[in-house]
């Protein structure tokens, strides 16, 4: 099911107009969405539990300060809600939500879970200077303002939710595009008003691809010239060079899960007497140690879950392009691997499962 | 590449296949070159990428792991997952132009001495011509 939805509202006033809705027929109890924190121009999720404050939510503000996912994990992991809760995610927040459900630290059992399409998002800092007073959305940042890896994320719309909400393809004061798209999804929308329901979607369908294919073509050209730039240990060396192996790339990462990471383990607690040897060995001991293993072997444990939000990035103090690196190994490794992250719940985790008929040549003579 | 480089092998050996192989080749006398350090590990689906990347940046010149043949792993599949992790871990490298061909996977049956020390060798040999691995000589690393 497919429609309009409060034409005439501009699609935050459309949204806000949604949620109230589901909520006066008590088909949520809860809604996690995207809220002014404190007054000020930060927009960080926050759970209302009544319509009544849904003046204070920005859902298509263009800054994601957090992945929305991480705090949905906090909601469900040990225990779910006693009632449904509907939560607002954008497409990297709802593909790391489905890596976190195959990695059983969300369940989305009594959880409604809508989307919205995804223009791109700034940093904080520049959300924070830019946006009006009255934070009107969009129309105040260009696309040079737009994070790198949003510039490059060929997810403009989520693959998963069991209701979208669209924007490409509707006009600035034509309200939103509701799609239901599981049962649940269309069980819900059977009590909304829609206006129409929408017959003929290629006005969306070819908004979407030309956002996709603007952003495929930047990717493609910007992607080029980073592993140009990090081609070889001597380059990549030099990548990480400001590195302070702070790990706040791992911490802000949405699927980095692990409650103990193996990078904080006492595995790296060594004695004295061993950093002599190895300056001994080395001549210069560069400190602090396992930085660069820290980044590759993060690539190895997570590259297949990556779903290219560029938290990582976003919390790098030193601003290393973490992020977009990030983007290159995953892509090209979820495309080799044929495992592609955040698409469906149902998918096995990938470094736990195997198929027999992969990689055969690998483990014979040659490679 | 000076004339008398001597290649440094770390190898992660199953302990229900390669690790017996490599015992199968020194009680049968198989001569072949001492480049390898061995360490025992209980299965090859046990070794983590991490493992592999901290022995290429601390010097090794090449990492080999030494598992049991499709379908003999002694935990049923960790052979399988332990392919699709070298999978990644040399599409990864091959992205960052870290050469993948320093990382060698092998299934070597406990019974497989000859075929051990034939690795061994081809092994030794090609990281003789490759020269020293690049990612383990600079003091950043």
């Amino acid at each position: 099911m497919i429609g309009i939805y409060a034409k005439g509202l501009n699609p935050r006033e459309a949204t806000r107009e949604f949620f109230a809705e589901l909520f006066g027929a008590n088909l949520i109890s809860s809604a996690l969405l995207p809220a002014r924190k404190a007054g000020l121009n930060q927009i960080f999720p926050a759970l209302l539990s009544s319509k009544d404050s849904l003046d204070q939510t920005f859902p298509f503000a263009p800054v994601m300060p957090l992945s929305t996912a991480v705090q949905l994990s906090k909601i469900t992991r040990f225990a779910n809600p006693t009632n449904t809760v509907a939560v607002l995610l954008r497409p990297c927040e709802s593909r790391a939500a489905v890596e976190l459900v195959k990695l059983r630290q969300i369940s989305l059992d009594n959880v409604l879970l809508i989307t919205r399409d995804c223009p791109g998002t700034v940093e904080p800092e520049t959300f924070e200077e830019k946006a009006s007073d009255t934070l009107p959305g969009f129309s105040d940042f260009t696309e040079d303002d737009l994070r790198p890896v949003c510039r490059m994320c060929s997810y403009p719309e989520a693959p998963v939710a069991d209701i979208n909400i669209g924007t490409f393809g509707a006009d600035a004061e034509g309200g939103i595009i509701l799609e239901a798209k599981t049962e649940k999804g269309a069980e819900i929308l059977k009590h909304i008003k829609l206006e129409a329901e929408l017959e003929d979607t290629s006005a969306r369908d070819a908004a979407l691809k030309s956002e996709t294919d603007k952003r495929t073509a930047y990717a493609d050209k910007h992607l080029a010239e980073l592993q140009k730039e990090v081609a070889g240990i001597d380059n990549l060396i030099k990548f990480f060079a400001k590195c302070v192996n702070c790990h706040n790339c791992r911490s802000m990462c949405p699927v980095c899960y692990c409650n103990e990471c193996f990078f904080d383990s006492a595995t790296f607690h060594f004695e004295g007497p061993r950093y002599e040897e190895w300056a001994a060995r080395r001549v210069v001991l560069q400190m602090p140690r396992d930085e660069m293993l820290f980044h590759l072997g993060r690539m190895n444990h997570i590259g297949l879950s990556c779903v290219g939000c560029g938290m990582c990035e976003q919390a790098c103090p030193h601003d290393i392009k973490v992020g977009q690196l990030f983007a290159l190994i995953s892509t090209i490794a979820q495309k080799e691997l044929d495992i592609h992250a955040g698409m469906s719940v149902t998918d096995p985790l990938p470094l736990a499962t195997f198929r027999e008929e992969e990689f055969t040549e690998m483990g014979e003579e040659k490679v | 590449m000076s004339e008398n480089f001597e290649p440094k092998i770390v190898g992660f050996f199953c302990n229900w296949c390669t690790a017996a192989a490599a015992d199968l080749a020194g009680t049968s006398r198989i001569q072949y070159p001492a480049n390898v350090r061995p360490i025992r590990v209980m299965c090859s689906g046990s070794v983590d990428a991490s493992y592999v990347i901290k022995a290429l940046l601390e010097g090794a010149d090449g990492v080999l792991i030494g598992g049991c043949h499709p379908g003999d792993c002694h935990y049923v599949n960790g052979n399988y997952k332990a392919r699709r992790r070298v999978a990644l871990l040399k599409s990864i490298l091959t992205t960052l132009d870290l050469d993948p061909d320093r990382v060698w996977l092998r299934w070597i049956s406990a019974s497989e001495g000859l075929r051990f020390a034939k690795v061994i060798r081809q092994m030794t040999e090609e990281l003789s011509q490759k020269g020293p691995n690049p990612m383990g000589k600079s003091p950043q690393t």
